[in-house]
C-alpha cells in the first residue's frame, strides 16, 4: 500500500468516527509513523465543518459535500483492519483469510494475553442496528458452549465503527488440508470422528446446531486435538435472516469464499432437506458428520460433481458410492454411514450420541485384534441389514414427493399454517400441489418494468425474488418468508437483474452503462464490463463466469464474474443468414450448454428461434422456431414465451432436442419487444412472472351502447385491435399486438379469450365468414406481404392461403352468401378496393380503385352496397357505391371527414367515425333501386375507443344494433402496478399439461 | 447553425465509445452555449451575486438538449464534458484578468466571462486549478471528482454515473479530496501559483 493510500484509508476510517475519538483513532492506528498521523491530522483538520471565514469554493463544496452526507449511500461501512492495528484490546497480528462474510484476523489479546481470531463483518451488519442486535445475542449464547473439541466464541467486538466476533485462534491444518493429501487411515480418522461426534453431542445438547460442518471447518492440531470452528455462526451470520427456522438458503455459502471450489464444498456437505432450503434441526449435522467421515475414509467427497447443480442433484438423488470405502471398515462404520447419510431425515440416525457410539464400537472391536467373526457379530450386522433394507424401502417409496417438500413446508411457514398441518400434510404421499401466489410490491417497492429487459429474477432455490422497483432507481430482494422486500442496490436506471449460480450475487445493467454486479446482501455495486449496447439477458455459469447479450448485435459475450474485464465472445449473429442479434442466454443444468434466442431481419418476434450451443464443442442447434427466451425445468421440459405467452415443449436433456408439440402453459406474460418474458424459473420449476403485457398500449375490450356509456368485458387488458363480433354476436376475434399480432378469439358470454393463430408471422384485420366457420385474416406468416388467409374458427386445421401479391392487403367484408370477401389492397399508387371470389380458383378483380386511397369498405346486410373511405379531397371521406356494379353511382355520405364505416344490422343506419372522433349515425335507405340518406348526428365521443394511427375499424356493432364492441386504453396510471405471481411446483403443471412420456 | 439534439447525442456517444475527436467537437459547442448563459443572466441578475458555475452547467444542458432531462445517461456524459469546459473557461478567463492586472499583456476581457466570476473568484480559481492539477498527479480519481462536483455543479449520484463509480465512492473521494484542496488553498498564494503556471 502505497503512503497516499495509507493517508486516504485513514482519512476515510476517522471522519467517520466522531471527532473527540479520532486522534486516539490516529494515534493508535498510525503507531510509530509520526509523520503520517501529521499528514492525516492535518487533512481532517481541513474536514471542519462551519467555519466563518470559507472562500467562495470552499463554500461552494460545502453546500455540495452537504447534499452528499444526505443522500442514503452515504453510509457508514467497516474498514478492513491492518496488522499493527488495534482493535480494542486487540492488536493485530496478521490476516488469516478475507471473504463474502468479512475478514478474519489474528489478533493478540492484550488484556487476557491469548492470541485470538477475528472475524470482521461485513457492511450490511453495520447498517442494520436490528441485525447487530440479534447477532450480539445470539454470539453470547455460542460463547457458551464450553467444549474442549469446539473453538470458543469469546465474544462480539462493536467499536471504531467495526464490529467483529472475537474467536478462539486455533493453529494447525484444516481437516480439508488434511484430506487433500489423501484419505485418513482408520486409526486416525476414528479418533478424529469420535471428537467431532463428542463436540456436535455437546452442542446438541445446549439446543445449538452447527448447520455448516465440513472438512474446511474442521481444524486437527498438533497433538491431535480436534477443534470445531464457527460452531452456529452460519445461522448467526445469515445475510438474508430468516424468522422462521428454515434454514439459510443453500445457495448462500456463507463462509470465507474466494473461489468456485469451496462453494462447491458447501455445497456437498448440505443435508437435502438443508439443500431444500427446509427446516434444519440435529439430524443435519448427523448428515454432515456422515460426509465428512465418509471422506476422511474415503479421500473423497461423497457428494461431488463437475458444478454447483450436480452436486446438489446428487446430494438430493444419488447414494454415495459405499463400494469406496476402504476394506477392512468396521460394520460399525458402514452401517453408520449408510444410516447417517439417508437422505429422507425422519429415517436418518437421529441422534449424533447414537454416531459417536457407533464409533466408539467399532473403535474398541479393532483394538481388539482378535475380534473375529463372533456370532454375536454376525447377527449384529444381519440385523443392521434388515434395517437398511426397511429403510431402503421406506425411502424410496418417499422418493417420488420427498424432493418437493422442502419448497412446501417453507411455503406454509410463510403462510403461518401450523406445525400440525405441516406434520399433516407430510405424511400425505402425493404430488405436491401447484400453488399460484400474487407477490405485491408495495409503495415505493412497486415492480417497475422498463419494457426492454426482464426485471425480475429468482435465486436458484427459488426462495428469493429479485426485481427492479422505485421507478428503476432500486433493486430490490424478496424473500418468500419475508413480509417485505428489501433494496439492495439504489442508482438509476437500473434494469434486468440476474442471479449468479451460487445465489450469492446479483447481475444487473445501468442504461448504457455495461453490466454490473452486487451481493445479494448488498453493498457496493462493482461493474463487470462495459458494454456496446444494452443489455439483453444475462446468464451465470458456475464456472464463475456470465454469458451476456447486448442489444446491439454483438452476439453472446462471456464475462469473468469475479473481476469482469474484457468480454470474450461466444457467438456472432450469422447475417447471411438473416440473422440480427442473439439474446437471452440462460443455461442448461451444468452450464455446459447455453439456450439463446436468435431474431431475424424478417417475421418479427414470430420468428425468432431459440437455440442451443454446446459450450465445449460449439455445436449449435435450432430447437424451436417462433420462440423466444428459453429456459429448462426439470420437469424434462423447455418453456419460452411466444406471442405474449408462455409455452412448454417437452426436452430430452441428454440429446438436447425437444419431444413432441409446444403447449401453451400460461396464456398471459409480460413479453419485451425482443421476446424476452418477465419471468424466471429455477430448473426446479418455481416461477415468478407477471402477466401484464410490458407496453403502454395496454386496452380493454369494452361495449359502448348508442349514448356513450361503457361497459367492460371481463377480459384482461391488452394491446387489442379491430375486435370483430361473429354476425350471430354470440362470439368475437379480436388482435392483440402485445410482442406480435396474432388473433385470439371468445365467447362473448362469458369472455374465454383463446388464441387462435400461433404460427410465426403477424396475423391481424380479422373478419368472419357469414356462418361463423370462419376468420378471414392477413398474415406475413409465409414471408413477405400481408396476404389473406383464412382459419377455421373452432382453431382445427391449418390457416389456408387466398391470395398470393407483392402487395399488403386487408379484407374488410364479406358477401352475405359467403361468396366473396372485399379487401384493400396497398399498391405503388395508393390503395384501392378489390374483391376475391372464394371460389377454388379465387380470382381477384378490382372494385374501386381511383387515384386516391379507398380503404375499409363494408357491405349492407343485403349485400348490394358498398360504403367505403375515400380522399380525393385529402381527407378521407364516406362514401357509398352500389356492390358489385361500383361505377354505376356514388353518393357522398361525410362531408367534414369521415373515415371507418359500418352499416347498422338491419340496413337502416350507416356509421362512421368523424374526423373529431365522434362516432356518427346516418339514417339510410336501401330497399329501393337508388340509395338515399338522411343527416349524419353524433352518437358519442369515441375518442378514447380508437387507436390512433391505425386505420382498421376499430368497432363493430352487436346483431341488436344497440351496442358496439370497441377497445379503450387501459388506465395505466390508475391501476396498480403489475404483480408478481409465483407459482410453486410448476413443474407439476408442466407434466400434467405437457406429457413426455 | 446550432447544433442539433441528436447530433450533440451522437458525439456523446461517440465519445463514450472512446472517441477523442468528438470532444474536440462538444468542447466549443458547449463553451459557446455557457458565455451565451452567462451574458444573458448578467443582463437579468443584480450585479455583484455571482453566478454558480453549477447552475450554468445546468442551463446548458437544457438548452442543448431539450427533453433529455429523462435520458440520463446522457445528461450524466454531458456535464462530465460541460464540467472540463467549464473549468477551462473560468480558468481561462482568470487567467486573462490576472495578467492584465498585472499590466501584462493587453487582453480584451470580454464582458460574458466577467460575469462568471467576481475579483475573489478569479484569483482562487486559478489556484483551485493548479491545486487540481497536483491532486491529478497524486490521485487522478479525487480530481476528477471534485471536478465535475464543483465545476460542473454534478449531484453524486450524476458524477458516480458520469465516472462510473459508486456514490459512495464518490462521497469518500469528494471528502477527501475537499480537505486536501481546502489546505493547499489557504497555504499557497494563488497568484504566484498563476503566474509560474503560465
Amino acid at each position: 500500500m502505497d503512503r497516499w493510500r495509507r493517508i486516504e484509508a485513514l482519512f476515510d476510517v476517522a471522519v467517520k468516527q466522531p471527532p473527540s475519538d479520532r486522534d486516539a483513532y490516529l494515534r493508535r492506528a498510525c503507531a510509530q509513523d509520526l509523520e503520517l498521523y501529521r499528514e492525516v491530522t492535518s487533512l481532517l483538520s481541513y474536514d471542519a465543518d462551519g467555519t466563518t471565514d470559507e472562500s467562495w469554493a470552499a463554500r461552494a463544496a460545502e453546500a455540495l459535500l452537504e447534499e452528499g452526507s444526505r443522500s442514503p449511500q452515504n453510509s457508514p461501512s467497516n474498514s478492513s483492519l491492518a496488522p499493527g492495528m488495534s482493535l480494542g484490546p486487540y492488536r493485530i497480528t496478521g490476516v488469516v483469510g478475507a471473504g463474502a462474510m468479512g475478514e478474519v484476523y489474528r489478533a493478540r489479546d492484550s488484556h487476557l494475553n491469548r492470541d485470538v481470531a477475528l472475524k470482521v463483518l461485513p457492511e450490511f451488519f453495520a447498517i442494520d442496528p436490528d441485525r447487530l442486535a440479534r447477532l450480539r445475542r445470539e454470539a453470547q449464547v455460542l460463547a457458551s458452549l464450553n467444549h474442549q473439541n469446539i473453538a470458543a466464541i469469546y465474544g462480539f467486538e462493536d467499536r471504531d465503527s467495526i464490529q467483529a466476533l472475537v474467536l478462539e485462534f486455533v493453529d494447525g491444518p484444516t481437516l480439508a488440508q488434511r484430506i487433500a493429501h489423501g484419505p485418513i487411515p482408520l486409526d486416525q480418522a476414528l479418533p478424529i470422528a469420535k471428537q467431532i461426534a463428542e463436540a456436535l453431542e455437546a452442542a446438541h445438547e445446549h439446543g445449538i446446531i452447527h448447520r455448516d460442518l465440513k472438512p474446511a471447518n474442521i481444524k486437527v492440531q498438533p497433538d491431535g486435538t480436534v477443534k470445531l470452528l464457527d460452531f452456529g455462526l452460519a445461522k448467526a451470520l445469515d445475510p438474508i435472516p430468516s424468522t422462521s427456522d428454515v434454514s439459510p438458503s443453500p445457495p448462500m455459502p456463507n463462509h470465507d469464499l474466494t473461489d468456485g471450489g469451496a462453494i462447491l464444498g458447501t455445497w456437498a456437505y448440505m443435508s437435502p432437506e438443508q439443500a431444500r432450503g427446509g427446516r434444519v434441526d440435529t439430524r443435519t449435522d448427523v448428515w454432515a458428520f456422515g460426509s465428512v467421515l465418509y471422506e476422511m475414509l474415503t479421500g473423497h467427497r461423497a457428494f461431488d460433481g463437475p458444478t454447483s447443480s450436480d452436486v446438489l442433484a446428487n446430494v438430493l438423488e444419488r447414494e454415495p458410492d459405499f463400494d469406496a470405502l476402504p476394506a477392512g471398515t468396521p460394520e460399525h462404520i458402514s452401517r453408520l454411514l449408510r444410516r447417517a447419510l439417508t437422505k429422507d431425515v425422519r429415517n436418518r440416525l437421529h441422534a449424533i450420541g447414537d454416531a459417536r457410539l457407533e464409533v466408539v464400537e467399532a473403535l474398541a472391536t479393532k483394538s481388539a485384534v482378535a475380534s473375529s467373526n463372533t456370532a454375536l457379530e454376525h447377527e449384529r450386522a444381519a440385523l443392521g441389514q434388515q434395517i437398511d433394507a426397511a429403510v431402503a424401502a421406506q425411502d424410496k417409496l418417499a422418493r417420488r414427493w420427498r424432493l418437493r417438500l422442502g419448497l412446501v413446508s417453507a411455503a406454509l411457514v410463510v403462510l403461518g399454517i401450523t406445525a400440525t398441518t405441516i406434520v399433516w400434510y407430510l405424511r400425505r404421499p402425493a404430488a405436491p400441489p401447484v400453488t399460484r401466489t400474487l407477490i405485491p410490491t408495495p409503495g415505493t417497492a412497486a415492480l417497475t418494468l422498463s419494457g426492454f429487459h426482464r426485471d425480475l429474477a429468482l435465486t436458484p432455490d427459488g426462495r428469493r425474488v429479485v426485481y427492479v422497483g422505485n421507478n428503476g432507481s432500486q433493486l430490490f430482494v424478496r424473500a418468500l418468508d419475508a413480509l417485505a422486500p428489501t433494496p439492495i442496490v439504489t442508482g438509476v436506471n437500473l434494469r434486468a437483474p440476474s442471479v449468479s449460480a451460487d445465489g450469492r450475487w446479483i447481475g444487473f445493467s445501468k442504461t448504457g452503462a455495461g453490466f454490473w454486479k452486487v451481493a445479494l446482501t448488498g453493498g457496493s455495486p462493482s461493474r463487470l464490463t462495459a458494454l456496446d449496447g444494452a443489455t439483453r439477458g444475462a446468464a451465470w455459469a458456475p464456472d464463475g463466469t456470465v454469458i451476456v447479450a447486448t442489444a446491439g448485435s454483438t452476439g453472446l459475450l462471456r464475462v469473468p464474474a469475479a473481476d469482469g474485464g474484457t468480454p470474450e465472445v461466444l457467438t456472432r449473429p450469422d447475417r447471411a443468414a438473416g440473422e440480427v442479434a442473439h439474446l437471452w442466454p440462460e443455461l442448461l443444468p451444468g452450464g455446459t450448454a447455453v439456450l439463446f434466442t436468435i431474431t431475424t431481419t424478417a417475421g418479427g418476434p414470430d420468428a425468432a428461434q431459440i437455440a442451443v450451443k454446446d459450450l465445449q464443442t460449439g455445436a449449435q442447434t435450432i430447437l424451436v422456431r417462433g420462440g423466444s427466451h428459453a429456459y429448462y425445468v426439470r420437469s424434462g421440459h423447455l418453456i419460452y414465451t411466444a406471442g405474449g405467452t408462455l409455452r412448454a415443449i417437452g426436452f430430452d436433456l441428454g440429446r438436447r432436442e425437444t419431444r413432441g408439440t409446444a403447449v401453451l402453459v400460461v396464456p398471459q406474460v409480460a413479453t419485451t419487444p425482443d421476446g424476452a418474458g418477465n419471468l424466471a424459473v429455477t430448473t426446479d420449476g418455481t416461477l415468478v412472472y407477471v402477466d401484464a403485457p410490458g407496453s403502454g398500449a395496454r386496452r380493454t375490450l369494452v361495449w359502448v351502447d348508442r349514448a356513450g356509456m361503457e361497459e367492460p368485458l371481463a377480459a384482461p387488458a391488452r394491446a387489442y385491435r379491430y375486435p370483430r363480433l361473429e354476425s350471430k354476436g354470440r362470439r368475437l376475434v379480436v388482435r392483440s399486438a402485445d410482442g406480435q399480432d396474432d388473433l385470439w378469439i371468445s365467447e362473448v358470454q362469458p369472455v374465454n379469450l383463446r388464441q387462435l393463430t400461433t404460427v410465426p408471422g403477424q396475423d391481424n384485420h380479422p373478419l368472419w365468414t357469414p356462418n361463423g366457420q370462419r376468420i378471414i385474416f392477413s398474415s406475413n406468416r409465409a414471408g413477405g406481404a400481408m396476404n389473406l388467409w383464412w382459419q377455421a374458427a373452432d382453431g382445427t386445421g391449418v390457416a389456408e392461403r387466398l391470395t398470393t401479391s407483392p402487395n399488403d392487403q386487408y379484407a374488410t367484408a364479406i358477401t352475405p352468401d359467403g361468396k366473396e370477401a372485399v379487401f384493400f389492397e396497398i399498391t405503388t399508387t395508393g390503395r384501392d378496393l378489390r374483391r376475391l371470389v372464394l371460389d377454388a380458383s379465387r380470382p381477384v378483380t378490382g372494385l374501386v380503385e381511383t387515384p386516391a386511397d379507398e380503404r375499409n369498405g363494408v357491405l349492407s346486410a343485403d349485400g348490394r352496397w358498398l360504403a367505403y373511405e375515400s380522399n380525393p379531397s385529402g381527407r378521407s371521406e364516406i362514401y357509398v357505391a352500389p356492390f358489385p356494379e361500383t361505377q354505376s353511382g356514388i353518393w357522398p355520405i361525410s362531408s367534414a371527414g369521415g373515415m371507418q364505416p359500418l352499416f347498422g344490422p338491419r340496413d337502416t343506419e350507416l356509421f362512421f367515425l368523424a374526423s373529431d372522433g365522434f362516432l356518427m349515425r346516418v339514417p339510410v335507405e336501401t330497399s329501393g333501386t337508388t340509395f338515399s340518406f338522411g343527416t349524419p348526428t353524433k352518437l358519442f365521443d369515441a375518442r378514447p375507443h380508437i387507436t390512433p394511427g391505425f386505420v382498421g375499424r376499430s368497432y363493430d356493432v352487436s346483431p341488436d344494433g344497440k351496442r358496439f364492441l370497441m377497445t379503450k386504453a387501459a388506465d395505466e396510471a390508475g391501476t396498480a402496478p403489475p404483480s408478481l405471481i409465483l407459482v410453486q411446483h410448476f413443474d407439476e403443471e408442466l407434466k400434467r399439461l405437457v406429457p413426455t412420456k | 447553425m446550432p447544433p442539433t439534439t441528436g447530433e450533440i447525442t451522437q458525439l456523446l456517444a461517440s465519445w463514450r465509445q472512446g472517441d477523442p475527436s468528438a470532444l474536440d467537437q462538444l468542447f466549443p459547442i458547449i463553451r459557446t452555449e455557457l458565455r451565451r448563459i452567462a451574458f444573458r443572466r448578467l443582463r437579468r441578475e443584480p450585479a455583484g451575486q455571482p453566478l454558480q458555475p453549477s447552475s450554468l452547467v445546468q442551463e446548458t444542458f437544457v438548452r442543448l438538449l431539450p427533453n433529455q432531462q429523462g435520458e440520463w445517461q446522457n445528461r450524466a456524459h454531458f456535464f462530465a464534458v460541460a464540467s472540463t469546459v467549464m473549468r477551462h473557461v473560468l480558468v481561462d478567463h482568470a487567467r486573462h484578468r490576472l495578467r492584465s492586472k498585472r499590466g501584462g499583456a493587453a487582453v480584451h476581457v470580454s464582458l460574458d466571462a466577467a460575469a462568471v466570476l467576481s475579483p475573489e473568484q478569479v484569483d482562487e480559481i486559478v489556484a483551485i486549478d493548479l491545486a487540481l492539477q497536483r491532486l491529478a498527479e497524486r490521485d487522478a480519481r479525487k480530481s476528477q471528482v471534485f471536478e465535475l462536483r464543483f465545476f460542473g455543479g454534478l449531484s453524486l449520484e450524476e458524477t458516480a454515473e458520469g465516472l462510473g463509480l459508486s456514490p459512495r465512492t464518490v462521497v469518500r473521494e469528494w471528502r477527501l479530496a475537499r480537505a486536501w484542496l481546502r489546505r493547499e488553498l489557504s497555504q499557497g498564494d494563488p497568484n504566484d501559483g498563476s503566474v509560474a503556471a503560465d
